[in-house]
């Protein structure tokens, strides 16, 4: 499919929203709380599995803030591209 | 199996923090469930880039609620796991004095060995001490061995979050059906408080995160679980007044638009106009106590245990200073005539300032007690504009009743909801003694109360007070004219079988001068006698306190009693 059909505003309230979910995921602190379970818990089970995992759960989250903020900045593109190109046809059509 | 030199390194505090700080990650991650709902990509939007958007948000959506779904299968694992550990370092403790006392050795890896003074003495403790023992690692193998599971489950985001689309949604299948349903209504906080122990920590965290409207101000509930839950509630709340204030605008604009408009209308605004902006009126006056409240429930080391913004005349709110669920003493002091939450700050501040007054007393001469105090807002105090109506005057009693039933119900969940006792302290000033009299007429846990700036404390007859004889404090400052009414059971200072507590200038503890109060309004200024008396009485050091055996006001002289202190 080549063409496209959008409603603009809609797209650049969606990509403020996709910021603010990237900024909210950014700031849980998941490296906080294993850290915090690990100094009270040492010589354990549960020590040796967060060695496993105390990175790398955290990482995971950290990789979701930055997927959401990848959308937010797409969408944000996507309307501003969307945007030009009508600007472009206003502006031949008024010519 | 765990070795007992491990287990003994394990710290309580710190395995709660993790709890803590699991729960601020899952909370922040829940609020963002409209936000994600809102990155969506628009309907209607179609074309290469939309099929793109659609499959990123997805993604995130799904890698969040898999987030979310492990942090949630691990919290009910972590929920008890600090006072586990607490419980069996104690029992290490216990085994390790026991076998020093009989001379027997405890190996790091567990083993018993009994000593030559053992054998030699014939001592008979091996078995016990190796049951003791075995049982405090197996116990904290158990733990350990489930917390490990559910650590690696959920980093691995194998932990099931079901077919919905938000977050909280995936919270909630992790959950599973509570089972247990909520304790019928009118039900008692014993009550309340049994139905809360028999769930499980997954049960009760479902109730928490579906249901925070209804165990918020459930008397009998964890303090710290209204608090958690009611701080919740400060955004569903906010979002029903907008959501209704938008409702009620909307009508506003269609009625205003139905009535006839014409220049210089000679027409009012109709009576469903006039509701109308009542009802706005009413959302803006919730609006901005929500705020108040949020701002004081904000402030470091505040729990938030009361919020009901609609169902009384007025807001109402209780905040906590100190953690209730385990402090030694606790106080609960209620304010009186004119208070709204609009007050809110000051009356915790003077919480605040009582507790460190009361802990001072406690760090000094006790051993090492904790205390924590309370500001209850949780009444529709009398107000100006009140004056004229029965149930709510400042000259009648019914605002007292119905207010001392409710605090009754908050002083007896205080009780309940812990598994031990603690020393329990009712405080009143002004109207809110009167208030806290009939509070304590009906509660049965109540160890002290001091009724300060007193109109009359409820009853003439003290035996009516569910107080053990000699608990009832009164203070009384100079220039006080409401502690003088003798209003509601006459003038509590003249009561037999009343301590009266001194409001005059003292030579306090280490030769510290201690302030007098006067007027009706100073009682818990910090650095005055009275202050220092009611912190001592919350501090259950009564025979530290202050006593005033003058004990007459100005008022007391009108009706024939001696001259006040000062003539």
């Amino acid at each position: 499919m080549d063409g496209f059909t959008v409603d603009i505003e809609p797209l650049v309230t969606a990509s403020s929203a996709a910021a603010r979910v990237a900024e909210d995921a950014g700031r849980a602190d998941l490296r906080g709380a294993l850290q915090a379970l690990g100094a009270g818990m040492r010589g354990s089970a549960t020590e040796r599995a967060l060695a496993r995992i105390g990175v790398d759960w955290p990482a995971v989250l950290t990789a979701l803030a930055g997927s959401a903020a990848g959308h937010a900045d797409a969408m944000a593109a996507s309307a501003r591209a969307y945007r030009d190109v009508e600007s472009d046809i206003r502006r031949r059509m008024s010519g | 199996m765990a070795l007992l030199v491990d287990v003994l390194r394990w710290q309580p505090d710190a395995v709660e923090d993790a709890f803590r700080r699991f729960g601020q990650a899952r909370d922040l991650l829940l609020n963002t469930d409209d936000e994600l709902r809102a990155a969506r990509p628009p309907a209607g939007w179609a074309g290469p880039a939309a099929t793109a958007a659609g499959g990123r948000h997805e993604q995130v959506a799904e890698g969040l609620r898999r987030v979310v779904a492990g942090i949630t299968a691990l919290r009910p694992v972590l929920a008890g796991a600090a006072d586990t550990i607490a419980a069996v370092r104690a029992d290490l403790a216990l085994a390790e004095r026991i076998a020093t006392e009989r001379g027997y050795f405890i190996n790091p890896d567990g083993t018993v060995l009994a000593t030559p003074r053992a054998q030699r003495e014939g001592g008979t403790q091996h078995g016990e001490l190796v049951d003791l023992v075995q049982r405090a690692l197996l116990r904290a193998d158990e733990l350990d061995d489930a917390l490990a599971a559910a650590l690696t489950e959920a980093a691995a985001g194998r932990v099931d979050d079901g077919t919905g689309d938000t977050l909280s949604g995936a919270a909630s299948y992790v959950l599973g059906a509570p089972g247990a349903g909520l304790p019928p209504a009118g039900a008692s906080p014993a009550e309340v408080a049994r139905w809360w122990n028999a769930l499980t920590p997954a049960q009760q965290e479902h109730v928490l995160l579906a249901r925070p409207g209804a165990i918020g101000n459930l008397d009998g509930v964890p303090a710290g679980v209204r608090d958690e839950a009611n701080r919740y509630r400060l955004d569903d709340e906010a979002a029903r007044i907008a959501t209704e204030r938008a409702q009620v605008q909307s009508q506003l604009d269609a009625a205003t638009a139905a009535r006839p408009q014409v220049p210089f209308s000679v027409y009012g605004t109709t009576a469903e106009e006039d509701g109308l902006l009542a009802r706005l009126a009413d959302l803006d006056r919730q609006q901005t106590a929500l705020g108040q409240i949020t701002e004081v429930a904000d402030l470091d080391g505040r729990r938030l245990l009361l919020l009901d913004l609609d169902s009384g005349s007025r807001p109402q709110a209780a905040v906590a200073v100190g953690d209730i669920d385990t402090a030694d003493h606790v106080a609960v002091f209620t304010p009186g005539f004119t208070t709204t939450v609009g007050d809110l700050r000051g009356y915790t501040d003077d919480a605040a300032a009582l507790r460190e007054t009361a802990q001072q007393l406690a760090d000094e001469r006790g051993d090492g007690e904790s205390v924590a105090t309370v500001a209850w807002l949780g009444y529709d105090a009398p107000q100006w504009d009140t004056t004229f109506t029965a149930d709510q005057s400042v000259a009648g009693d019914a605002a007292a009743r119905a207010g001392g039933a409710d605090l009754a119900r908050f002083l007896d969940g205080v009780n309940a909801s812990r598994v031990d006792d603690p020393h329990l302290t009712a405080l009143g000033h002004s109207y809110g003694s009167t208030t806290t009299g009939y509070a304590v007429q009906l509660a049965s846990g109540v160890d002290d109360a001091v009724l300060f700036g007193s109109p009359g404390g409820s009853t003439a007859d003290l035996s009516q007070l569910n107080l053990p004889p000699g608990h009832l404090g009164v203070v009384e400052a100079r220039w006080d004219p409401v502690a003088d009414l003798g209003s509601f059971g006459g003038d509590p200072n003249n009561q037999d079988g009343v301590t009266n507590l001194s409001a005059q200038e003292e030579v306090g503890p280490g030769g510290v001068p201690l302030q007098e109060s006067t007027g009706h309004s100073d009682y818990l200024t910090p650095g005055t006698t009275s202050q220092y008396n009611i912190a001592a009485t919350v501090a259950g050091q009564p025979e530290h306190r202050y006593l005033d055996e003058g004990g007459i006001g100005f008022g007391d002289v009108l009706r024939g009693g001696p001259l006040p202190r000062g003539f």
